[in-house]
């Protein structure tokens, strides 16, 4: 012990205790403290646990980077916000978050891109290629394993580039938020689509191809142009044939079968501007409850009920032959 | 020194000899003896190898020297062996590197460690020298609770740590300062500087 110990002389497995017990944000200052405390952290690598990154852009391209990495204290979020050379500073932090970041399981992974100026889009594609090409640098050229993916952004090919990371099989819950019109045909025949609960808001003209958004447990569609009868029967006879299905929303601006709508699910539970009937299946125990909301935007929201409530039902038939559900002799006779 | 003379701090007294047990005797290198208990002796990895190899019946600890730890002073050592005395016949952790352990301070651990910082890193770097795993534990958590969601400036405050620059400048200083003929260069710089001071008056 010939100079007195300080923080950049004492043993290496000392420091190594010290950078285990700090979160990822006081990491990051000792290695701003000075050269030697740099360059060991860079050498070493500490580990660090985040469980949770979320990165925002405002329109005046601040940039915001949100870690929860304390496992200890599920309320802890540490962010870092970037004003000045916001771009340079982010993507050098970013870099050295990811060489660290050896857990690559997240909770949630979330990207909130300015998109209400489509001016943006170039630095939101700056922004995404830093991103892509971090990852790219990460150990074995893994894939992001998160079970939430929310991405707030211009378009449908940013939302498919940001897919790409995501291994499909963590995700749980996937978000997708756009201002403007959104084309689905893509981003639906992704395997990260096809399992995932979906929350999506964004404007469809119609939803084509119903049958892509079943068979997964809780679905939000907003904001589609028309719906139709058959697509509402569609939904209805998913939770029938998907035991998973447990909750499906969609909002609309125009609804041209209402009245048929209306007419087959007759005298509705009234309250307010809120419709709602109970739904079943002939030898089916299954129960889904339907509301029908005719506010600002109107919604349609089925939900599987797990306990036989009291009340009258409305019961479909069960027929297996057919594909779509149909309703039983006596409802087709008033056809 | 003879061990007659030799200041003795006695760490546990309460638990001194009342029951036949075998108090090891260490010395500081500015010459402070201890008196320590074999039970708290197995908190040290390394001074339990040390006085195992030696293999000291109760006759030669008192004989003999007390056995010297060069590296640590004596104030230093005061605090790890009251520490091991405190701690004496707990189970030593096991780090087996998977996921970072929870170390919570204990009370004594705490008012042990409210010290300046220079010797609470004598304390860490006596503690990784003589392996003491949970002192080293602690102490650092004390170090990293210090440093939690604090600025670079902060903490080179904390640390008494010196910035890049000012780290390249002390460098420069210390190389001028080796440097013979920076020396003279700077010798007659203020040289120069007196005489021309002097002839303003």
């Amino acid at each position: 012990m010939t100079t007195s110990p300080s923080l950049i002389n004492i043993p290496d497995l000392a420091v190594d205790i010290i950078l285990k017990n700090v979160d990822f944000k006081t990491i990051f200052s000792l290695r701003k403290v000075c050269r030697p405390l740099r360059n060991y952290i860079d050498k070493r690598k500490p580990k660090v646990h985040i469980n949770h990154i979320e990165f925002s852009m405002t329109p005046d391209l601040n940039i915001t980077v949100k870690l929860k990495c304390n496992p200890k204290n599920e309320e802890e979020i540490r962010e870092i916000v970037y004003s000045e050379n916001p771009f340079v500073s982010f993507r050098r932090d970013f870099r050295i978050i990811m060489s660290h970041w050896k857990n690559q399981f997240l909770d949630v992974f979330k990207v909130d891109l300015e998109c209400e100026n489509p001016d943006n889009s170039v630095i939101n594609q700056l922004f995404i290629d830093c991103i892509q090409s971090t990852f790219l640098k990460c150990p074995n050229n893994q894939r992001l394993y998160v079970m939430t993916l929310s991405l707030q952004v211009t378009n449908e090919h940013e939302i498919m580039r940001l897919l790409s990371f995501v291994d499909p099989n963590s995700l749980r819950i996937l978000s997708l938020f756009t201002i403007g019109l959104l084309d689905l045909t893509e981003i639906r025949e992704t395997d990260q689509f096809k399992s995932a609960s979906l929350y999506i808001s964004a404007q469809f003209e119609e939803l084509e191809s119903m049958a892509a958004f079943f068979n997964r447990s809780i679905v939000s569609v907003g904001l589609v142009h028309r719906i139709y009868w058959d697509q509402v029967l569609a939904i209805l006879v998913s939770f029938r044939d998907h035991d998973d299905m447990q909750a499906f929303t969609i909002s609309f601006l125009h609804f041209p079968d209402l009245q048929l709508f209306l007419d087959e699910f007759g005298e509705a539970i009234r309250d307010g501007d809120t419709s709602k009937w109970n739904a079943s299946f002939v030898n089916k125990e299954i129960f889904i409850e339907v509301k029908l909301s005719m506010g600002f935007v109107p919604s349609l929201s089925f939900v599987r009920l797990l306990d036989l409530e009291e009340g009258e039902f409305l019961i479909f038939g069960d027929n297996d032959e057919e594909d779509e559900g149909e309703f039983d002799e006596e409802d087709e006779d008033e056809l | 020194m003879s061990v007659e003379n030799a200041p003795v701090v006695d760490v546990d007294e309460a638990a001194i000899p009342v029951e036949k047990k075998m108090y090891y005797r260490f010395e500081s290198n500015d010459k402070k003896e201890f008196r320590v208990s074999e039970l708290a002796i197995q908190q040290s990895e390394t001074l339990n190898r040390l006085v195992e190899a030696m293999g000291y019946t109760s006759e030669d600890v008192e004989n003999k020297p007390a056995i010297a730890i060069e590296n640590i002073d004596g104030k230093t050592l005061k605090l790890v062996f009251q520490w091991c005395e405190h701690h004496k016949g707990e189970a030593i952790p096991v780090d087996d590197g998977s996921v970072p352990k929870i170390v919570e301070i204990p009370e004594f651990d705490a008012k042990l460690m409210d010290i300046d910082n220079g010797l609470l890193f004598k304390l860490i770097w006596a503690a990784d020298y003589l392996n003491i795993v949970q002192l080293l534990n602690v102490s650092c958590k004390k170090v990293a609770n210090m440093a939690q969601g604090k600025t670079p400036a902060q903490l080179r405050r904390v640390y008494l740590l010196p910035s890049d620059e000012e780290d390249e400048a002390a460098k420069r200083a210390a190389q001028e300062a080796q440097d013979p003929r920076a020396r003279e260069v700077e010798e007659e710089f203020e040289e120069r500087k007196r005489q021309g001071g002097n002839s303003f008056f």
